[in-house]
């Protein structure tokens, strides 16, 4: 316990991940941190981007679509839009997410719009980044 | 009496009519509630997470340095109202509960957003003044609502027409309770914890380990500036607050209306099997009566 913080990654579909880890990689706007347990207060807002979390020693890794990072007490937590395990990523569908994207991108369209479509053209290359990692590693 | 027992089939068959079309409805809000109590569900704590870490920032910042209009309530005398309900009726008590809320509070100097049709009906009949009305739709609401009523509530409370926004909407608890709340969202109170820390906090200095647990608040590293990050806190804060209040208020009213589409298909089904035994008496009567004239005549 002494060496763990514990750390939760909760999104609007609920909570991601609860539990208690060695060390947390986190996208910053001011670029990488990696926050170890014992860590002083912080409170900051995080990028699109990736977030690697080292469970007794195994690493997973989860993207994340911007948020809050909050550390008080060696307690952790993650608060974003959107946030999907790189194992529960399905290539084929962001492959998908990312065509239609790209088809929408090309139409005319009002500012709203282009704001939310280039933001699910950055997840899905994201998501299929991540995934190709993690695939990467475990072969 | 031959009038008389057509009446009664006629009666019974309205009420088993009506029994069909409550199981009707009770059916598509059963099967619509799943999809909304799992977002509910799911989306709680995001909510309350969020509400607690905007609250436990504010506390630890010296808020004097800044004044950003959602911490800070203004001149204004009208305070806003948006009123989230059903666009529909048949949904037992929780319309009227709802609205009934509203004359609890002050409502002389109100400005109202009425977000279902049924609340810019009974808004209208408010002395307040109603500044803009949605519908709710029938389905979940899309999280883009959110948009269109941040944009309204910014253009009074930042323009400083309002000095307060409140939102009065349906919390769902379970499927048999739900109950009308008036939350109060700007400007966001402050807890009342009499140390604000400064934000210029010592990034070198490792907050000691288990002094003082949660009430002695530790001085936060803020990462960029403190500024940057409550213009992007905050407004998200009201997003999620809002969505949050939209599907909690659309759960309500898919579980109110399948509970009081129960009761009145079971009511209904009662009076059809009144209607039923009546029926089948008095027609037996009848026969009876004939009977007894043929026989008296023999």
């Amino acid at each position: 316990m002494a060496d763990n913080l514990s750390l939760e990654v909760v999104s609007p579909q609920g909570i991601i991940f609860g539990g208690n880890v060695d060390q947390v990689t986190l996208p910053t706007s001011n670029g990488a941190i990696t926050v170890l347990p014992h860590h002083a207060a912080l409170f900051t807002k995080l990028i699109e981007g990736e977030i690697e979390v080292v469970e007794q020693g195994k690493r997973t890794s989860y993207v994340i679509a911007g948020g809050f990072f909050e550390m008080n007490n060696n307690k952790a937590s993650v608060l974003s839009d959107y946030a999907i395990r790189a194992e529960s990523i399905e290539m084929a569908k962001s492959e998908e997410k990312k065509r239609q994207a790209e088809q929408k991108l090309r139409e005319k369209l009002t500012n709203e719009e282009f704001t939310i479509a280039d933001k699910d053209l950055k997840m899905s290359i994201l998501e299929l980044k991540v995934a190709q990692k993690v695939r990467r590693r475990q072969h | 009496m031959a009038q008389n027992l057509q009446i009664l089939l006629r009666r019974k068959k309205t009420a088993q009519n009506i029994a069909q079309i409550a199981r009707a409805m009770e059916m598509i809000s059963a099967s619509k509630i799943k999809k909304a109590q799992s977002e509910v569900v799911a989306n709680k704590p995001y909510a309350d997470r969020i509400t607690k870490l905007t609250s436990s920032i504010i506390r630890h910042i010296d808020t004097d340095q800044f004044n950003h209009p959602y911490i800070f309530g203004n001149e204004a005398e009208e305070a806003l109202v948006l009123i989230i309900s059903p666009d529909k009726g048949l949904c037992g008590s929780l319309n009227t509960n709802l609205f009934k809320r509203i004359f609890e509070i002050d409502n002389k100097n109100l400005k109202l957003i009425a977000m279902g049709r049924k609340a810019s009906q009974f808004s209208r009949r408010l002395s307040g003044e109603l500044i803009a009305e949605f519908n709710i739709g029938t389905t979940l609401p899309p999280y883009g609502t959110v948009y269109q009523l941040i944009e309204v509530i910014n253009n009074e409370y930042i323009g400083g027409h309002v000095s307060s926004f409140k939102i009065l909407y349906t919390e769902f608890t379970s499927m048999f309770t739900q109950a009308p709340v008036l939350k109060s969202i700007l400007p966001i109170e402050m807890p009342n914890l009499p140390t604000a820390v400064s934000l210029r906090s010592q990034p070198g200095s490792l907050p000691l380990a288990g002094t003082g647990g949660q009430s002695a608040p530790l001085p936060y590293i803020f990462e960029p500036k403190i500024q940057d990050l409550l213009s992007e806190l905050l407004p998200y804060y009201l997003e999620v607050i809002l969505y949050n209040s939209l599907i909690e208020a659309y759960t309500s009213e898919q579980a109110a209306r399948m509970v009081a589409m129960q009761n009145a298909k079971n009511n209904a089904l009662d009076i059809a099997d009144y209607l039923t035994l009546i029926y089948n008496k008095s027609r037996q009567e009848r026969i009876t009566n004939e009977l007894l004239t043929l026989s008296s005549r023999v």
